[in-house]
């Protein structure tokens, strides 16, 4: 059994079928090496854990991968500090606590495949809780597909659509002197979600930089509804439209749209 | 004892025969067949798919993931230059509408696994011409939109009798470089890539196949018998190379390659051997902006 989990007093959420966590050490300091004396090192305390997770879970179809990847994300993203939980193929365990999440980046790969990338921040000297029970992942969401049919206001974006989701936000620790640890602090700020489709834009009858250009305009300015694979993803805003082509690939092109919460 | 079972067969009654298509993917309603012969195992046109593997241990210590996707055609093909296919293969990689590459329809018969590859486009074409052998190749690298089953093919629906029986050869050709003759050749190779990139996938099959920027080099190994291919290297200047084919029965086919680069010349000289010399060239264009032409003339 393998997996993984957060918890923030909420409700436990899943994070995976294949679940690792590689922490980061680091601890403040100030190093003065003055002209002709010695050098001298002063630690400042508190100590912070920079946790990078990769959790991945196979799925039924595109636009189920990519709803579990933003339920994740978008859970995340509204959570509080909490433990995250992640066990090995040997079935050994590893819990972090009062860890947030400042940063994920997920995409399907292979189709089906979710493949998330996290980024937590967490004291380095909490005591390790206990671990909890594992969730069950969710079912398949209804009405999902691999149709990689992906459009922004009913515009469509191309065709053979792929689209990757990414969360920011900032939550930072207080560190504390002359011990190794440190206090998740607010305010912490409201998280964007960034949606970012990769699409080829096939247009035989005018120049590709025209019908790029013909594509944003028409999505407009205001916030739409972007679709795609049997599932919506509301009121996000068309921030880029950018092309991405190389020369074997000259018709792709990346649009950007982002989401408050 | 027990032999073989199923439709074991032997290669020559393995069948080939393409035709143009009018939208890539599509057989025509109204295909205008054309039977290509088979150089010996000369047809690898097949089904491939990408593989999808997680790169992490998923699943713990035996691999458990394989997603299959795109599904794609992909292979190669070996013929000889018969005077009434020569125009149509050497078409499928040189000639262009609207920077696009025409593409095929192909069936290949086999007892065993009849199949037909639709949306073929020809990715590489070489023309191999051996003074050792005096014959000369045509192979083609081909890519498709899908590959499926055509049961309704028979042997019969391949017809050989509109092709002359001797294809063209190296051992009536003559190679010309700078419009002086060239003796001694012992193997020239003529390498057309067209830079195929292909588009994303959609929906389990790839959206389209584009042409890219075509790149033409040639090798020429010949007796090293003169100092005109080291001079032009030194020079930096473009050679002119042609060759004219004639057949048996009187039909002509002619190459030429009017502005070729010489980027190095690699000389051989083993000590129970004539000491050889092998040029490698680059296709530019010349000012009527061709880098490549052929002339075929079929004799009634």
């Amino acid at each position: 059994m393998a997996g993984g989990y957060f918890d923030d007093g909420t409700g436990a959420f899943e994070l995976g079928a294949h679940v690792f966590a590689t922490p980061t050490m680091a601890r403040r300091s100030v190093e003065i090496a003055p002209a002709g004396r010695a050098a001298r090192v002063l630690d400042l305390g508190g100590g912070v854990l920079r946790v990078c997770v990769t959790a991945q879970r196979l799925r039924d179809n595109m636009g189920d991968a990519e709803r579990w990847i933003y339920d994740r994300v978008h859970a995340l993203a509204e959570s509080a500090p909490g433990s995250l939980a992640c066990e090995d193929n040997q079935g050994r365990r590893a819990v972090f606590a009062q860890s947030v999440c400042v940063w994920a980046v997920g995409r399907v790969r292979g189709f089906r495949f979710c493949d998330l990338h996290l980024e937590f921040l967490g004291p380095e000297s909490e005591p390790e809780p206990e671990w909890g029970a594992l969730p069950e992942p969710p079912e398949v969401y209804a009405d999902t597909t691999t149709a990689q049919d992906y459009a922004a206001g009913g515009v469509t974006l191309g065709v053979g659509g792929e689209m990757r989701i990414e969360m920011t936000r900032s939550y930072p620790l207080r560190e504390i002197p002359r011990a190794r640890g440190a206090r998740t602090r607010g305010p912490c700020s409201g998280a964007l979600l960034r949606f970012v489709v990769t699409a080829d834009l096939l247009d035989r009858e005018q120049n590709l930089a025209s019908a790029l250009a013909e594509l944003g305009r028409s999505i407009g300015p205001g916030p739409v509804d972007l679709t795609g694979n049997g599932s919506a993803f509301p009121g996000v805003l068309l921030r880029s439209l950018q092309p991405a082509h190389t020369d074997w690939s000259h018709t792709r092109f990346d649009a950007e749209f982002i989401q408050e919460l | 004892m027990s032999g073989p079972t199923g439709d074991w067969h032997t290669p020559a009654r393995r069948h080939l025969r393409f035709c143009p298509e009018d939208e890539w993917g599509q057989c025509p309603d109204e295909p205008d067949w054309q039977t290509v012969p088979i150089v010996g195992d000369g047809l690898r046109l097949g089904a491939t798919r990408r593989c999808f593997r997680p790169d992490t241990q998923y699943g713990g210590g035996r691999r458990s993931v394989h997603l299959l996707s795109v599904l794609e055609a992909a292979g190669s093909l070996v013929t000889r230059p018969w005077p009434q296919l020569a125009a149509l293969l050497l078409d499928m990689a040189l000639c262009r509408t609207s920077g696009e590459l025409a593409s095929y329809c192909m069936d290949l018969y086999t007892p065993s696994a009849s199949r037909r590859a639709l949306g073929a486009v020809a990715e590489r074409l070489e023309l191999t011409a051996s003074g050792r052998t005096g014959d000369m190749l045509l192979s083609l690298s081909l890519r498709g939109r899908s590959v499926e089953a055509n049961d309704t093919l028979a042997e019969a629906d391949f017809d050989y009798s509109a092709i002359d029986p001797v294809p063209f050869r190296f051992a009536r050709a003559v190679v010309q470089l700078q419009g002086q003759v060239v003796t001694g050749v012992e193997q020239l190779s003529i390498r057309v890539e067209n830079g195929l990139a292909a588009g994303p996938s959609c929906t389990g099959l790839i959206a389209y196949l584009a042409a890219g920027q075509r790149s033409i080099s040639v090798e020429l190994r010949k007796l090293a018998d003169d100092a005109a291919l080291h001079e032009a290297l030194r020079e930096g200047g473009t050679l002119s190379l042609s060759m004219t084919a004639s057949h048996p029965l009187g039909h002509v086919l002619s190459l030429a390659l009017p502005a070729l680069h010489p980027t190095s010349v690699d000389e051989e000289a083993e000590p129970d051997e004539l000491a050889r010399a092998g040029v490698n060239l680059e296709a530019g264009i010349d000012e009527a902006g061709d880098d490549i032409t052929y002339e075929l003339t079929l004799e009634e």
